[in-house]
């Protein structure tokens, strides 16, 4: 799971998440899915947190390069 | 009446004897010389007549002894350049003889040679009056000479004196010019000459269209200054006159100028004179020539040399203005590159003021864009986390589904099976009572 994540680009991700909150937002599941659709929403938080340190690091490499 | 008769010698005796006493010892007598023959022993015999129009008026026999005629023919020769010869007018000394059995006749004692002279420069005179009046005189002299004679038509001797010099010196020039020319043989002196050189004159002039001499020679070596009468005579003088080219004469003589020389286009004294005359003619040419070469090669030079000098000029000028346009496009450019800099600058700086402008701006979209994607994961953060139902758990809340969906989801009713979660358990439950919440539908 954690791998198919890794995999997804930025947009992906956001777009999955929001996919995952709005679902968590109606509140339909059970507790089951629903853990494993926050644990989700998490990684996926946390995948896009990543990223976007890298694509913030990155940038600041390429200013710094000049 | 019978006559009475003497004896023919009586007669002549008493002729003799009438002559003897009523003639003087002596006389000066005028007269032409018939005919003039040597006789044996050194005497010449001649006859003495005098002519009116050509009738012979009176004629008389006459001699002179050997002794006398040896001094008188040198004294008359040496003096008149001519000798004793029949034609010839003479005065003489004479004293008249009269002989028994050979009749009258002179005896010629002395002959005065300057009468003849007078007598020959008289008849020289008529014949120049002669041919001045046929306007003769100067009519040769109407040809142009040409500038060179190359080709030579020449009445002469092959044995007179003069033409082996004559030839010799035209053969023989140091310029080893080239000359052509042909001999029409004549005889130069005595009774001959005139015809045969009237003739040989004709010939030349029928040969012209054929062989178109520039001129006609006649020349005579000096020798013996005797016979040269000829060259006196008129019809000589008329056809040399009437030549059909200019007549060049070299009769070598040292007495007065003859009347062919008068009449030709030019006379010189001798053939030797004539030789140098051609030859300077082509002398004259050839210097003329040099000289010609000498102005062209001057005047070459000179044109070339301001030729040059116009060039050089020219080459300076078009020298001088390539490098005052190429110093005028030199500056023009380095203004236009001062100006390019200039500009360049100008833009450069212009752009690199805008690249900064736009990468404030981008950092600060990119900024902004990472300051929104942080804070919608915050918000996702706590969206996540408050629907967490484990959050809700640990803080004491319960949760209850039937059949897996919330329950506040569907439709209760007594006797569902509900399954309730809170922090340590799962409860299961059946529904015995179900009243409506008041709190919650006010």
């Amino acid at each position: 799971m954690k791998n198919k994540i890794d995999n997804l680009s930025y947009d992906e991700a956001i777009s999955r998440l929001d996919h995952l909150v709005k679902q968590l937002e109606e509140g339909e599941q059970g507790m089951d899915e629903l853990t494993k659709m926050v644990k989700e929403a998490s990684d996926l938080v946390k995948v896009c947190k990543q990223k976007l340190k890298m694509t913030s690091d990155e940038i600041k490499k390429a200013f710094e390069e000049e | 009446m019978q006559q009475q008769a003497i004896s023919l010698l009586s007669l002549n005796e008493l002729i003799k004897s009438t002559l003897d006493s009523h003639l003087a010892p002596t006389y000066w007598v005028i007269a032409e010389i018939g005919e003039l023959r040597a006789g044996v022993k050194g005497h010449a015999y001649l006859d003495l007549i005098e002519k009116s129009e050509g009738n012979i008026l009176a004629k008389i026999r006459g001699n002179i002894w050997s002794y006398t005629y040896q001094s008188i023919s040198r004294k008359f020769e040496s003096t008149t350049g001519t000798a004793l010869k029949g034609g010839l007018k003479i005065m003489a000394l004479v004293s008249v003889q009269f002989h028994e059995l050979y009749g009258i006749s002179l005896v010629i004692k002395d002959i005065d040679p300057n009468f003849t002279l007078g007598e020959r420069a008289r008849k020289r005179q008529e014949i120049i009056s002669r041919l001045t009046n046929e306007g003769l005189i100067d009519l040769n002299r109407q040809y142009v000479l040409p500038v060179v004679s190359q080709k030579i038509a020449i009445i002469s001797s092959v044995t007179a004196a003069g033409y082996g010099d004559f030839i010799n010196q035209l053969d023989q020039n140091p310029q080893r010019y080239k000359i052509h020319y042909q001999l029409f043989q004549a005889a130069m002196q005595g009774k001959d000459a005139v015809p045969q050189i009237i003739q040989a004159i004709k010939q030349i002039e029928d040969l012209l269209v054929e062989e178109k001499f520039d001129l006609l020679v006649i020349v005579r070596g000096g020798g013996a200054q005797t016979d040269l009468d000829c060259f006196d005579d008129y019809e000589l003088a008329k056809t040399i006159a009437n030549a059909s080219l200019p007549v060049v004469t070299g009769i070598g003589h040292e007495r007065d100028e003859s009347i062919a020389d008068l009449v030709a286009h030019t006379q010189l004294k001798t053939p030797t004179a004539v030789a140098s005359f051609i030859l300077s003619g082509f002398r004259e040419f050839e210097d003329s020539l040099h000289r010609n070469l000498v102005t062209i090669e001057r005047r070459t030079q000179a044109r070339l040399k301001s030729e040059e000098a116009g060039l050089s000029d020219k080459t300076h000028l078009i020298t001088n203005l390539f490098r005052q346009k190429l110093n005028e496009n030199n500056l023009s450019l380095e203004r236009y590159a001062q100006q390019a800099r200039r500009v360049s600058l100008y833009r450069t700086e212009k752009e690199n003021i805008k690249c900064e402008h736009l990468e404030q701006n981008l950092r600060k979209i990119i900024d902004r864009k990472l300051k929104q994607s942080e804070d919608r994961l915050g918000q996702y953060e706590k969206t996540i986390d408050r629907l967490n139902p484990q959050t809700l758990l640990q803080r004491g809340y319960t949760r209850t589904e039937k059949d897996g969906i919330p329950i506040n989801k569907q439709k209760l009713k007594i006797g569902d099976e509900l399954v309730t979660y809170n922090k340590m358990d799962k409860i299961t439950s059946l529904i015995n009572k179900l009243e409506t919440n008041e709190k919650q539908n006010r």
